[in-house]
């Protein structure tokens, strides 16, 4: 079967020219580097990509890499930024969501992205938590969904569909580059809405919906105090997985910058070239070192390429109780020293 | 990534991600746009590979994605239905050829990666977000309900 399999597959080859289809692509990326170029480039387009995005939700989201659901938000609005580690930007306060029918609810799961797109994460559920049942008639017709008048439906591309639990997502894509000017959202303080409108069918019935969410946005300009390790070029280990690797393994390093803020930190990591990982093992034992001794603990989260050869930058982020708290700040004159994997790293 | 590391790239990993998309999409159209906007994602990318292995996996990685999103879509899903009402069978297709098309993404997605790419079970619940236990269900779906077909075809 192996046989027949692999003979089928090896059918299976693409029509166009290897230069053609490279051809494609470059004429793609300058098509694209051309739309960039229009936006106003700011210096802190990572962590306004994630102040733009917490304008529209609440919470915390990596500003690189893939995009995937992951990041579940709390009330803090925090940008990871791998230059200077997390900083609080604001706070959502006073959240509400108003449905038009009381049968549902309408959620704002997440919202994430990199410094060209902007992803907004909708659910629809049934307020009894049972299931949406569109049986026989699975047309789902997104009519209408925009943000604060600034952005249209028309502007960005949406996917919604009903998911395994019996809920409607609306995936809702905004190329920036393209249609949003960050800094058109960027400095929105205040009532932050989004709103839409959608019809689905619901055990034989038809329903139309129509949803706002609304919160107040209060970004904070306190800077935050920053600690830096006064000794580096320390070697150690860390213990690692190769992306197409998945047992652990050890990885000799080199630590090249540790900053820590009160919200998390950043620790910029060398190692040889065929050492080069893509990720962190949850076991790498991270601990700050309070003056009387006593620890707290922290972890490896999301990591950056440099751009820099054979170094990565991991974020940093504090937990209590052994519990990930996204809203938890730590009093940095209390710090004194930070203990990765069993060596010490003095703070100043 | 300069011009020639993006040559290189497609020169020794285009095949693998086009049967990945075929597998998930049953049609060239959507294989090459896909294949397209992996490539272009690896292009301008900031994210630094050591190994070649590294950007294979990296590729993975992304055309799944970007095959469950296109699967999930509704303008996807509608098109879908409208070519598969209006594509006529094939005559010069194989058996296999005519199951796979009617298997399940998921499941033809796990049986190409187990069986062409040689990736292990463990390695494809990473790769596609789901347990090890899904990858074997399907595997072993997916293998029985081929060895009918092969074993029926054996029989006429």
């Amino acid at each position: 079967m192996k046989r027949e399999l692999n003979s089928f597959y090896e059918r299976i080859t693409p029509e166009s020219s290897n230069r053609e289809f490279l051809d494609t692509i470059l004429r793609k990326a300058e098509i694209m580097e051309r739309k960039t170029n229009k936006t106003v480039r700011k210096p802190f387009i990572a962590a306004a990509a994630v102040a733009a995005a917490m304008a529209v939700g609440t919470g915390a989201a990596a500003a690189t890499g893939l995009l995937d659901f992951n990041e579940i938000f709390g009330q803090s609005i925090i940008a990871e930024d791998p230059e200077h580690g997390s900083s609080l930007l604001g706070f959502a306060e006073e959240q509400k969501h108003v449905v038009s029918n009381e049968n549902y609810i309408v959620k704002l799961n997440a919202v994430t992205g990199t410094h060209a797109s902007l992803v907004t994460s909708f659910e629809i559920s049934r307020a009894d938590g049972q299931p949406i049942n569109n049986g026989n008639d699975p047309h789902i017709d997104l009519k209408d969904i925009s943000l604060n008048n600034i952005e249209s439906f028309s502007c960005g591309s949406c996917h919604y569909y009903l998911n395994d639990n019996g809920s409607i997502i609306i995936n809702w894509e905004n190329r920036l580059g393209d249609d949003l000017m960050l800094s058109d959202l960027n400095s929105v303080a205040g009532e932050i809405k989004t709103s839409g409108s959608i019809s689905f069918a619901d055990h034989s019935e038809r329903v139309d919906l129509d949803w706002e969410t609304s919160f107040n946005y209060i970004p904070t300009d306190e800077s935050l105090e920053t600690l830096t390790a006064a000794d580096l070029n320390k070697k150690i280990t860390l213990n690692g997985n190769k992306i197409d690797e998945f047992d652990v393994y050890p990885v000799e390093c080199e630590i090249r910058t540790i900053k820590l803020t009160q919200l998390g930190g950043v620790i910029e990591i060398s190692a040889e070239a065929d050492e080069i990982f893509f990720g962190l093992n949850h076991d790498n034992e991270i601990f700050l070192i309070k003056k009387d001794g006593t620890k707290i603990l922290a972890g490896f989260s999301s990591g950056y390429a440099t751009g820099k050869q054979d170094t990565v930058i991991y974020n940093v982020t504090y937990y209590a109780d052994n519990k990930f708290i996204d809203d938890l700040a730590i009093d940095l004159s209390d710090i004194s020293a930070i203990s990765i994997n069993g060596t010490i790293f003095e703070l100043s | 990534m300069n011009e020639q590391q993006l040559d290189r790239y497609i020169i020794n990993f285009r095949g693998t991600v086009y049967r990945l998309a075929y597998s998930y999409l049953k049609n060239c159209e959507d294989a090459e746009d896909i294949s397209q906007e992996a490539f272009l994602k690896l292009y301008t990318s900031t994210q630094s590979f050591a190994a070649d292995e590294n950007v294979k996996a990296w590729l993975i990685r992304v055309t799944v994605n970007l095959c469950k999103n296109l699967l999930r879509s509704s303008a996807y899903r509608n098109h879908d239905e409208l070519t598969n009402e209006a594509a006529p069978h094939s005559p010069e297709s194989s058996g296999i050829e005519e199951y796979i098309k009617r298997m399940r993404p998921e499941y033809s997605a796990v049986l190409y990666l187990f069986y062409y790419e040689g990736y292990s079970v463990k390695e494809i619940a990473k790769i596609c977000g789901i347990t090890s236990v899904a990858v074997r269900t399907r595997l072993s779906r997916g293998r029985n309900k081929l060895k009918e077909m092969l074993l029926k075809e054996d029989a006429l």
